[in-house]
């Protein structure tokens, strides 16, 4: 009965009210983060981690590197503990669009770098689980054939399953533009990994 | 993780523990390093800022003050600096102090001991200096003449001595009748200063 004397702009309003208040994980922590807490930055560690680390590890195809970034990306919220505002939703997008640049400097750091030839490599023994040998190929090869932007859109929609209305948040960009260049890095994505399956077969 | 691309999923990794603890120390160092880090040195910096702002401002400001005003210690504390430039400016800036003291019409008692003070900066060899203290120091008795003939004939004779007449700084210049009513306490340098005026008024007169 009580919606009926509501009238539409006051129902918008309730409406996005509501989804606006929708509790996120984080949102517990960002007080904590803002007065430099450790058991904050613990927290939003543990809670982050692995998706920042598998954003980055599909960005670099390099673990090591990756976990580097990562770090470095904690290091920086810790300078910038102060100015993060709003909630646990803003906090999460920092953290992916801190990896991203991090990723972004790499990049820029790698096409600095001479390329040593292979046969110039040693072969070391490995210790560790060289995780990128143990990604398919034709996976790998697609990854590098798409563009950092494309690359960026699919990792954050399709490995930590971010909704398109994050994804745009993280890359700076409007919802609608984001939902473009999402369904054209996809379709580029199934061409490539298609392309190169049929080559390898 | 996505339906649409199975391949993907071999993407998706944890962090392993000691990963975890190494980023973790990471985030502690950071965290204790921050504490007295680039946010003090960002206050400091600020601070130096607003001062090499400031002081130009105020230095700037207080170039045409005299003594009394409140920026004059500013432009006194300036002074080194611009007698590098100019090695006469702190005694031409004391002359035109005591000039200006007497156009605002200050107290003689703040006229008198300015001119001490622009005396002892200016040199012998600096005439035109000289001159121009002596103008104001003449002009400073002519003042306290006419100020005490005014009293003097305002009042009705026999009276006492009217009560801003005390306030004049007396000085030992004669009035018109020769009378010696006025207060013997006279400064010793207003002395000097009257006696040597006379003599470079002289001097200037013979040469």
């Amino acid at each position: 009965m009580l919606s009926l004397t509501i009238n539409f702009p006051t129902l918008g309003v309730w409406i996005t009210g509501l989804t606006e208040t929708v509790p996120h994980p984080l949102d517990g922590h960002v007080a904590g983060i803002r007065t430099r807490s450790e058991v904050a930055f613990r927290a939003v560690y543990d809670a982050t981690a692995d998706d920042l680390i598998s954003f980055a590890f599909g960005m670099l195809g390099d673990r090591k590197t990756a976990e580097d970034v990562v770090q470095q990306t904690f290091v920086e919220l810790v300078k910038g503990a102060h100015k993060i505002k709003g909630d646990g939703r803003s906090l999460r997008a920092w953290l992916f669009k801190s990896v991203r640049f991090g990723c972004l400097d790499e990049y820029r750091r790698r096409s600095r770098r001479p390329e040593i030839p292979h046969e110039a490599i040693p072969d070391l023994p490995v210790d560790s689980d060289p995780l990128f040998d143990h990604l398919d190929p034709s996976l790998e090869a697609a990854l590098n054939s798409l563009n950092k932007r494309h690359r960026t859109v699919v990792l954050l929609r399709h490995v930590v399953g971010m909704s398109a209305d994050e994804v745009a948040t993280v890359i700076g960009s409007t919802r609608r533009a984001t939902y473009a260049v999402i369904k054209r890095a996809e379709a580029r994505l199934r061409d490539l990994l298609d392309e190169y399956r049929d080559a390898e077969s | 993780m996505s339906n649409r691309f199975p391949e993907l999923e071999q993407i998706r990794i944890t962090v392993d523990e000691t990963t975890r603890d190494k980023h973790l120390v990471a985030v502690s160092t950071a965290l204790r390093a921050r504490e007295h880090g680039p946010r003090g040195r960002g206050r400091v910096l600020a601070l130096a800022l607003v001062l090499a702002l400031l002081v130009p401002v105020m230095a700037l400001a207080a170039e045409n003050t005299v003594p009394g005003d409140l920026l004059y210690p500013i432009k006194r504390a300036m002074e080194p600096i611009v007698q590098v430039f100019d090695s006469d400016a702190p005694a031409q800036r004391r002359v035109r102090e005591i000039e200006v003291l007497f156009e605002r019409d200050a107290p003689d008692e703040a006229i008198v001991q300015h001119v001490d003070v622009a005396r002892d900066m200016v040199t012998d060899d600096q005439s035109a200096l000289s001159d121009r203290i002596d103008r104001v120091i003449h002009d400073l008795e002519m003042r306290r003449a006419h100020r005490l003939a005014a009293n003097r004939s305002s009042d009705n004779p026999g009276d006492k001595k009217p009560v801003q007449d005390q306030s004049v700084v007396p000085v030992d210049v004669p009035d018109e009748e020769g009378e010696d009513d006025l207060p013997s306490s006279t400064t010793p340098t207003t002395v000097e200063e009257t006696n040597d005026t006379t003599r470079r008024d002289d001097r200037v007169r013979d040469g």
